[in-house]
């Protein structure tokens, strides 16, 4: 058999598995997004692009995708930062960098039930870390049910998000500072360099491939999280943690408007492609110039 | 020596089949698997584990396989299930709204054959017949029937001297008098939200009367309606004077139930599974809690009582229609019923079932429900879903903003307006 004929039967179980569970599956969500069918019915009507003009008009889509907004502003700032800063801390041969690397990435092993749960625990009003902390530093007017209040529900979310985040920030980019030119660092320092200008002048411009996959990580994680949500606030109290994932979850699978969950599902993904492909692009176009 | 290899393995073969054609001769014939799926789970489980146990051991020709999922996983998977085609023979669902919806997505199928071959008509009494028919059809064999009312702690009560009221400004009283002796009168752990819907079910019922709510619940009445907003106006007047728990979004059910248990609450207005937490929290129905029915709030509103009734379904695809509806008539009988209603906190549906396996709490509900001229499902289960996930909303809401009452009643019926809308375009 010639390589091609190989090649070919290789591909063709994983081929055809991926046919199974994510191409015709896609395409399937994208015809069940122009019916009404409530997710139980034998029969439903072709109702055209009726759900995508009504995502448009729905104040809860709006609610939500601000709310997703949100997460990826916070995501983009403070994990990714955090993630950067102590990659380049723990870089350096310091006492014990193993033991702060071990601990920062341990949150990543966990599931976002398991986080959740933990932050529930941190969270609770009356006993919860956070509270207890507060109190005992002195601050007990800034003490609150921190998921029961709508105005912090949403923060209170992405910020155990974003712990269990900051470890695989911070793994990323260790990778990425081990292949950083020492040579140049080196030439900097003896130009005389302030160690700032070493940081942003020399050792970030390499790190750009990293960035890009943390970035891209990062928007996507943001834009995908259901499982934390779910499990510390359920998208509440009253729609104030909801998010896209969650709002499609309860229009298909409480509200039987599956038909609607399924354009909201094909919204989030137009909004993931169109970011991703901006933010290639736009990296893309630096590279050349 | 070939030949004799060839010989030994020739009669080796044919002892085997026969062996096995007697063999099989002589088997008992196979059970039918009848397959269930259910979210009687967790603390929700009442005696299901010793109902199948109990049904396979007196049933041998069946073989009663059942599979508890929680409540959210439950929801999902069985409408999984369903649309794949292949569901499981029976599983269980929620009397009222919930069980409309597969009947009308035909997902269901009927049980009128059951109903007359078992003779069910004469066990249950007329509310449990009448959450059994859907469309002129039995569709639902009951299994269980809770019933919502205020739990309460006794020492807690007693050392405030208040006992149970029976009218409005009683209950008014006693929630002062708790809160003057530095408890907390009244727990609700609402982040479910569910839990919060009684506050809207029992006021309205007590001041509106059946009728009118069964208006709202069908869409027909408007949540800015006088009467709406007067019972909304009667839970504000608890919040406003600090009668509930601080922060009761942050807790489910079943914390709010402890909080009674320990004494930092007086009292939760919650299904009677609520009995089903005794070991958790460590005290004994009677002993140490009892419970008292909402109280009359207008002398010429009648009566009405408020909770789930939860049983079984046929899918209209199962595999084994004929199996599973004698597993279904089987299952109404006084022996399954009361496996497991015990401990559950629940009533048997079957009248016949004895009340001996009722604990002081259950008999005092069963004496009111004997009594109480009406039954109403609870909000959930008596507004179509995309209704009630908005009201749902609007309960969290209000506990959070109780000022803004007027402002999330009116939400509500745009809400209302538009599910129902939507509904009607399907």
């Amino acid at each position: 058999m010639d390589k091609k004929g190989v090649v070919v039967q290789f591909l063709a179980l994983p081929f055809a598995v991926y046919m199974m569970v994510i191409i015709i599956p896609f395409f399937q969500s994208i015809y069940l997004s122009m019916t009404d069918w409530d997710g139980l019915s034998h029969f439903y009507n072709f109702v055209g692009l009726r759900n995508y003009l009504q995502v448009f008009v729905d104040p809860n889509f709006s609610k939500a995708l601000i709310h997703n907004a949100i997460w990826v502003g916070i995501y983009l700032l403070f994990p990714t930062i955090l993630g950067l800063l102590l990659a380049v801390m723990l870089d350096k041969n310091i006492r014990g960098a193993v033991i702060f690397k071990s601990i920062i990435y341990l949150p990543m092993i966990f599931s976002f039930v398991i986080v959740g749960m933990i932050w529930n625990f941190i969270y609770e009003p009356r006993l919860g870390i956070l509270n207890l902390a507060l109190e005992a530093a002195g601050f007990e007017h800034l003490t609150q049910a921190w998921l029961a209040n709508p105005d912090t529900a949403l923060v209170s979310v992405v910020v155990a998000a974003a712990w269990q985040h900051t470890g695989l920030c911070m793994i990323l980019f260790l990778a990425g500072l081990q292949s950083v030119r020492t040579d140049l660092i080196e030439a900097a320092e003896i130009d005389g360099c302030r160690k700032r200008q070493v940081f942003f002048n020399v050792v970030l411009p390499q790190l750009k491939n990293t960035t890009i996959v943390v970035v891209s990580l990062t928007v996507i994680n943001a834009l995908k999280s259901f499982d934390i949500v779910y499990i510390m606030t359920r998208g509440g109290p009253f729609r104030s943690s909801e998010v896209l994932t969650t709002l499609m979850y309860r229009e298909a699978f409480q509200n039987y408007r599956m038909g609607y969950g399924s354009a909201i599902a094909n919204m989030l993904f137009l909004i993931v492609l169109v970011i991703i492909v901006i933010y290639f692009r736009t990296v893309m176009r630096k590279d050349e110039s | 020596m070939k030949r004799t290899v060839k010989a030994a393995l020739c009669i080796c073969m044919i002892a085997l089949l026969t062996g096995s054609v007697f063999a099989a001769g002589q088997r008992e014939p196979e059970a039918q698997q009848v397959t269930f799926f259910h979210y009687f789970s967790g603390t929700l489980a009442g005696g299901i584990e010793e109902l199948v146990t109990e049904f396979n051991q007196e049933n041998p020709e069946y073989r009663l396989s059942h599979t508890p999922l929680d409540h959210e996983a439950f929801k999902t998977s069985i409408r999984v299930m369903l649309t794949g085609g292949n569901p499981p023979d029976l599983f269980s669902y929620w009397a009222g709204a919930q069980v409309q919806f597969l009947v009308d997505a035909d997902r269901i199928a009927p049980i009128d054959d059951v109903f007359e071959m078992y003779e069910l008509d004469t066990l249950f009494s007329d509310v449990v017949l009448q959450a059994t028919e859907y469309d002129g059809e039995k569709y639902f064999l009951p299994l269980t029937q809770h019933f919502a009312a205020f739990f309460y702690n006794k020492e807690v009560f007693d050392q405030a001297g208040v006992t149970p009221p029976e009218t409005w400004d009683e209950f008014l009283d006693v929630c002062e008098q708790l809160k003057n002796s530095g408890v907390t009168p009244i727990a609700l752990g609402s982040r479910e939200r569910w839990p919060a819907q009684f506050w809207l079910d029992y006021p309205l019922l007590r001041t509106a009367g059946p009728e009118y709510r069964a208006a709202l619940m069908e869409g027909t009445a408007s949540y800015t309606d006088p009467e709406v907003v007067r019972a909304f106006e009667m839970w504000k007047e608890l919040v406003d004077k600090g009668y509930f728990v601080a922060n009761a979004n942050a807790y489910d059910w079943a914390e709010a139930a402890t909080m009674v248990g320990t004494g930092e609450a007086g009292m939760t207005l919650m299904g009677s599974w609520f009995m089903q937490l005794d070991d958790e929290i460590g005290w004994e129905a009677g002993e140490d809690y009892d419970f008292f029915p909402f109280p009359e709030v207008d002398e010429d509103v009648p009566l009405a009582a408020v909770g789930p009734i939860d049983g079984v379904v046929l899918a209209r695809d199962a595999r084994m229609p004929d199996a599973a509806k004698q597993v279904l008539g089987e299952l109404a009988a006084v022996g399954p019923q009361t496996t497991f209603n015990i401990g559950s906190g629940a009533l048997a549906p079957n009248l016949n079932v004895s009340e001996d396996i009722y604990n002081v709490l259950q008999l005092k509900v069963k004496e009111y429900l004997d009594d109480v001229p009406h039954w109403a499902f609870n909000y959930d289960l008596a507004t179509p879903p995309p209704v009630a996930d908005v009201g749902l909303d609007a309960f969290a809401r209000f506990m959070n903003q109780p000022d803004n009452y007027m402002q999330i009643l009116a939400d509500t019926e745009e809400g209302k307006v538009r599910a129902l809308e939507e509904g009607d375009e399907l």
